[in-house]
């Protein structure tokens, strides 16, 4: 199967229109298209900031179909500023828009000597930078629901995305005190308070609507299962990973929220005290600061395995923003010379097989419960980064709640008993890398 | 008898990671590893003897046209393979095994390599039933590596030059404080180049470059069969990994197409090189 990137541009008709989508690809240089980043949480020690990567599109307008609106031959008649870009990844089986975006006129530049044009590329949420609020717009004792809505659902943001109410379920709603201090400010810097105080994150989905919804994974879609170079049945699909840590960086013990503070002494005594200090003015409510402290404490004070993993667009193409996935990435299993590899089930105990070699410094259990938390697309390799973070936010969750998955680990050996004879999974025969000694049920 | 130049088959067409499945009448527990392409894998009955006729069945994911199977190192010496017909298994028409025709379908008594290989006339079905009585050794398991469903893309008539058949474990070496390495090694994978030098540009060549053009042109992965089905002293004093019967990579032509002409002479003979890395997916 072949794939290509390609691009299009849809010109202002006016100020307020667009007309139809016209394909550039043929423009683009092949290396012209950097990394396109979409993702929330970014920063070691950030929570809640999302990120929608721009880009700048390298081209080279061989007849000047690409030129500004002074030129007769473009189709930019009404001006390049605001002009839509999108960028669609194309396969055999079909297209996948991976990036929506404005081009910003104050950023384009020519290089008369090359003959390349470099337009900067604006992400949708770009008009979320560049409005503000205004002096009213938020009435005290809005919840932060309605106050999303009165902040998101304006001119200047619903001219270029889709406000939709419906789409907006933060994971802590309650009353704002003082709505002054959202005024004249950046929508994007107001929208990143609201979201971190109510444990929320914001998307744009590929249909340009604006989703805002709790930081849980989203377990109405489907997993997407991802496999090591050493996976038993040989189903590798996995490029690299990346940066593996078990998300100690990124616990917070204590949460100080305007001075009120929420502490996990058993956490803090496990795995240290470190707090975070957060300011929001337009909260006086010692209660409600209290609340936001505590929300948060429960979904940062447990550390969480954190990766990246870099597969072929191909396979990543389908991926959202929160969507749960599998990493079946187990250690390198070589039989013993001259031996097969021992099947529980079918080897017998004290028999001819010996017990194979397990080579390699770590291993990912598929039963451990993954969210995306960015995705980034390099379209010049045809790869994409998925950052991931174990889902849950307690010791005990963070796994697929599947029949029969048990974790090795939890049962001690010489003291669980190897289950016997029985008709339910726990019964069923093991593989190795995954025996059920001492098999504990999901609840 | 099958002409025993280099062979190119489609990738496999009951892969365990395209959603096919496969059921045996003893080691159930182990049959799929039977079609996961994992030559550290194998299916294994379970007490079997050569008194005992065990069962390996392959659901494909869809149905199939095939026209080859490979099985690849097991230890059988009398078993048979058929096909599923509107519920009935029934046996392939035309059938030619590394030594020549076989009446009767795929049924073997007295087999005595570690890997098979049929063609037949083509058949489309869903399932696959083979039936294994007696190994090699008498009364041992019956096991199986690899079972292989797949179609021809074409073989060679020449022989060109095979190159730098190389079987890379890709290492992780660090040096520790002593001085020492620390070596780990890694899943292993196969490469080869071929060579077509001062090839005929009529019939007795041409069809390779052709064939060599297609591949080239193919997006999805294939197979290649360096021994071709040859084995024995006969053929190779000693058969190398890479060109035994067992061996039979997915691969993926991974340079350019570069051609010409002996010296840019367009009635000379031709010239192409061509190198092969083994791919997934």
């Amino acid at each position: 199967m072949s794939f290509r990137y390609r691009v299009y541009a849809t010109p202002r008709v006016s100020d307020t229109a667009y007309g139809a989508e016209v394909d550039i690809s043929d423009y683009v240089q092949n290396v012209g298209i950097k990394n396109i980043i979409r993702g929330f949480d970014s920063g070691d020690y950030d929570v809640g900031i999302y990120v929608f990567g721009d880009i700048d599109l390298v081209c080279y307008d061989r007849d000047g179909k690409l030129s500004d609106e002074f030129d007769s031959r473009t189709i930019f008649r009404s001006g390049r500023d605001l002009a839509k870009i999108r960028v669609v990844f194309s396969a055999a089986d079909g297209d996948t828009t991976t990036f929506n975006g404005l081009i910003t006129e104050s950023a384009t530049r020519d290089d008369f000597l090359s003959g390349l044009r470099t337009f900067r590329v604006l992400s949708q949420d770009s008009v979320i930078r560049t409005a503000y609020v205004t002096g009213g717009q938020v009435t005290a004792g809005d919840t932060c629901t309605a106050a999303i809505k009165k902040i998101l659902n304006v001119p200047m943001i619903t001219k270029v995305l889709t406000f939709d109410l419906a789409q907006i379920s933060v994971g802590l709603d309650f009353t704002i005190d003082d709505p002054t201090a959202f005024e004249n400010r950046s929508v994007k810097d107001v929208m990143t308070e609201i979201l971190t105080a109510t444990s929320s994150v914001m998307i744009i989905d590929s249909t340009g609507t604006i989703v805002v919804r709790s930081r849980t994974e989203d377990q109405s879609r489907p997993t997407l299962n991802l496999y090591g170079k050493s996976d038993i049945f040989a189903r590798e699909n996995i490029v690299a990973i990346q940066n593996y840590n078990t998300g100690w960086n990124r616990i917070f013990t204590s949460f100080s929220v305007n001075g009120q503070v929420a502490t996990s002494s058993a956490f803090a005594t496990g795995y240290g005290f470190r707090q975070k200090t957060l300011t929001f003015k337009w909260i006086t409510s010692n209660a409600t600061a209290l609340l936001v402290a505590t929300k948060l404490l429960n979904q940062f004070s447990v550390p969480k395995i954190e990766l990246q993993v870099q597969i072929a667009t191909q396979i990543a193409k389908g991926v959202k923003l929160l969507d749960r996935v599998s990493i079946n990435y187990p250690l390198r299993i070589k039989p013993a010379a001259g031996s097969f590899l021992p099947v529980v089930g079918i080897s017998k105990i004290g028999g001819s097989d010996l017990l194979p070699s397990t080579v390699g410094q770590i291993s990912i259990s598929p039963a451990i419960a993954f969210k995306v938390t960015e995705i980034q697309d390099d379209p010049s390799q045809f790869l994409t980064t998925l950052k991931l973070r174990q889902v849950g936010s307690t010791t005990s969750d963070g796994f697929f709640n599947v029949a029969g998955n048990a974790i090795v680990g939890f049962a001690i050996v010489g003291q669980a008993v190897i289950s016997g004879v029985g008709t339910g999974p726990e019964y069923n025969p093991a593989y190795v890398g995954g025996a059920k000694v001492g098999f504990t049920k999901v609840a | 008898m099958i002409s025993g130049q280099i062979k190119f088959f489609d990738k496999s067409r009951c892969l365990y990671a395209d959603g096919s499945s496969a059921t045996a009448s003893s080691g159930n527990a182990s049959a799929n590893f039977a079609l996961d392409r994992n030559t550290n894998t194998y299916w294994r009955s379970v007490s079997s003897n050569d008194t005992v006729t065990e069962t390996f069945q392959i659901t494909f994911a869809s149905n199939q046209t095939l026209s080859r199977i490979l099985l690849l190192d097991h230890n059988w010496k009398q078993f048979t393979v058929k096909y599923d017909l509107s519920g009935v298994w029934t046996d392939f028409a035309s059938v030619v095994g590394l030594d020549g025709a076989l009446g009767g379908g795929i049924s073997e008594t007295a087999f005595a390599d570690d890997s098979a290989y049929y063609e037949f006339t083509p058949v489309t079905t869903g399932k696959i039933l083979i039936t294994v009585t007696k190994t090699q050794t008498a009364n041992q398991d019956k096991y199986l590596n690899q079972a292989i469903v797949t179609t021809e893309l074409g073989t060679l008539v020449g022989y060109p030059n095979v190159k730098d058949v190389t079987y890379q474990a890709f290492p992780r070496i660090q040096k520790v404080l002593s001085g020492k390495d620390i070596v780990q090694k890694s899943e292993q994978g196969f490469q080869c180049k071929l060579d077509f030098s001062n090839y005929p540009p009529d019939s007795n060549g041409s069809p390779d470059f052709d064939l060599m053009a297609s591949l080239f042109d193919r997006d999805d992965n294939f197979m290649i069969w360096l021994c071709g089905g040859r084995r024995g002293s006969t053929y190779f004093k000693y058969a190398l990994r890479g060109f035994r019967l067992r061996d039979c990579p997915t691969v993926q032509m991974v340079t350019p197409l570069s051609v010409n002409y002996t010296e840019n002479v367009y009635i000379n003979p031709l010239n192409l090189s061509c190198e092969f890395h083994e791919a997934i997916g």
